[in-house]
């Protein structure tokens, strides 16, 4: 089996979502029917990079879990000189991984600043959008964007995202690897 | 936690267990697994390691009563010595340790001379064997534990198990339970040497022989945690026959009861619902002493488990992993 960690119920739902997209063009996910039980959320990036949040899946790796790919957010380093910012997290995360010591295959993913972030770059209207936000001034509301993609899941909700943007590859090429070959 | 309770246990030579070690066990532990890798093996180790080491030969009659329930012998009392002999021969390097208790069978052969020598302790000839262990095909209760298999329930059983309840006076008690059940059941009795339930209905009784497996595993789970008190309790496929809106209202009786009388619950499941509503009611009653034990083969097919403690237990169910075995 294998496991996704990432930090909360929006990146679940994400990634769930991003799954069932992989799972219509690759055979081998054609057996899974529901991929809640393959992702797990940590609540929050510093449990996330906490390594004594990792007691159970600890025990559980080796014999039930034989791969793990790591999803998170580096958000920014003004917010947080140490973990925050794209070297800052990938530090964090590579730390983690020696830390636990799990001698199975370990692999991580970082959206850059925010899932959110890496949503709206995918956008066909993503010009709207920003200036959408410049209009508004919504970035004094919510820095990470979230508020911009409430909106275009409200107005487009049958198509939320374009899962065949190149952003997506590098995401889409480690979830179809930690699933190869396995169960 | 209780000293009588096992806390952990090793297995070798046991069944489909060469090496098998797993530790932390609570009051209240729910057994999970795929097919085959050993969920009711695991329990019959324990109830054979829960009976002492005496010069009673406690733990080899439970291993005798262990192939007896799963019909490996054929039990009559010119087979007995036969039967003994076969099972001796069949588990002679058998190990299975627990907290400060060890059942063991060695087989050694002096020339022509078979020796097995039991628990590390009592030496037994062929010759010797006759008239030592008596047992026959009913499902016993002792003192030490009861265990109640997944489909064949055994009137004779329920019937014992009846006799307790009236001797403990629980019965005001059983039939209060039975009625939380299901309200169609007034009452519970054993008349014409059968087990009926009153039926409101109907307004008579009915033997319970005619309802379906649901009720006699209810009456049979009920009944054997009312009568167990300081001993050990093996459920095996726990949800079998029962409707899942029962399940909650199940796992409530046997954490209130086996808290109550300080019994050790052991029980197994396939069912996502039953493991769901095992959590539901334990987080509800704060029962910290529950746990999940999870059975699985490593990549030399040998079987491990983890075990989850009752955090853990209520993270994966609310996080929705599977954890019914890999």
């Amino acid at each position: 089996m294998v496991k996704i960690i990432c930090e909360g119920s929006d990146d679940k739902t994400f990634l769930r979502l991003l799954l069932n997209d992989i799972k219509q063009h690759d055979v081998s996910l054609q057996d899974i029917s529901n991929f809640d039980g393959y992702i797990e959320k940590m609540g929050g990036k510093s449990k996330l990079l906490d390594s004594s949040n990792y007691s159970l899946l600890t025990k559980q790796i080796g014999t039930k879990i034989k791969k793990v790919l790591f999803v998170f957010d580096c958000d920014f380093e003004d917010d947080d000189k140490v973990c925050g910012g794209l070297e800052n997290s990938k530090e964090a995360i590579e730390s983690l991984i020696q830390d636990l010591n799990w001698e199975i295959e370990v692999d991580y993913y970082i959206f850059n600043k925010n899932l959110d972030y890496f949503i709206v770059d995918t956008l066909d209207k993503k010009d709207n959008f920003l200036g959408c936000e410049e209009c508004f001034e919504l970035k004094k509301l919510n820095k990470n964007r979230k508020i911009l993609t409430c909106i275009y899941k409200s107005l487009y909700p049958k198509a939320p995202f374009d899962f065949s943007h190149a952003n997506f590859n590098e995401l889409k090429q480690k979830l179809t690897n930690l699933f190869e070959g396995t169960e | 936690m209780s000293e009588h309770f096992i806390k952990n246990i090793e297995i070798k030579n046991f069944k489909c267990f060469d090496n098998f070690k797993a530790e932390g066990f609570g009051r209240v532990n729910l057994i999970g697994g795929k097919n085959n890798v050993g969920k009711t093996a695991f329990m019959e180790a324990c109830s054979i390691i829960i009976r002492p080491n005496d010069n009673n030969f406690a733990n080899f009659i439970s291993l005798l009563q262990i192939e007896n329930n799963r019909r490996l012998l054929n039990v009559s009392k010119e087979n007995n010595l036969k039967n003994i002999l076969d099972i001796f021969a069949k588990y002679k390097n058998i190990s299975i340790q627990s907290n400060d208790k060890i059942f063991t069978i060695e087989y050694k052969e002096k020339g022509l001379k078979q020796e097995y020598i039991l628990n590390r302790k009592f030496t037994v000839a062929n010759e010797a064997l006759e008239g030592k262990f008596k047992f026959d095909n009913k499902i016993n209760i002792n003192n030490d534990f009861i265990f109640i298999p997944s489909s064949y329930i055994d009137d004779n059983l329920i019937t014992s198990m009846y006799d307790k309840i009236k001797a403990n006076r629980n019965k005001p008690k059983f039939n209060k339970l039975l009625r939380d059940f299901d309200k169609n059941i007034d009452e519970f009795d054993i008349l014409y040497d059968k087990p009926q339930v009153f039926l409101n209905s109907i307004k008579s009784f009915q033997n319970i022989s005619e309802s379906g497996d649901g009720l006699k595993k209810y009456i049979l789970i009920i009944a054997s945690i009312l009568i167990s008190k300081d001993a050990c309790l093996f459920l095996d496929e726990i949800e079998n026959g029962i409707h899942y809106s029962n399940l909650d209202k199940l796992w409530e009786i046997i954490l209130t009861i086996s808290k109550d009388q300080n019994v050790q619950v052991f029980a197994t499941t396939h069912s996502k619902e039953c493991i769901e509503s095992y959590v539901r009611v334990a987080k509800r009653l704060e029962d910290e002493e529950i746990r999940f034990i999870e059975l699985g083969r490593d990549d030399d097919n040998k079987i491990t488990s983890i075990v989850y403690e009752y955090n853990e237990i209520i993270n994966q169910v609310e996080q929705h992993q599977d954890i019914r075995g890999w």
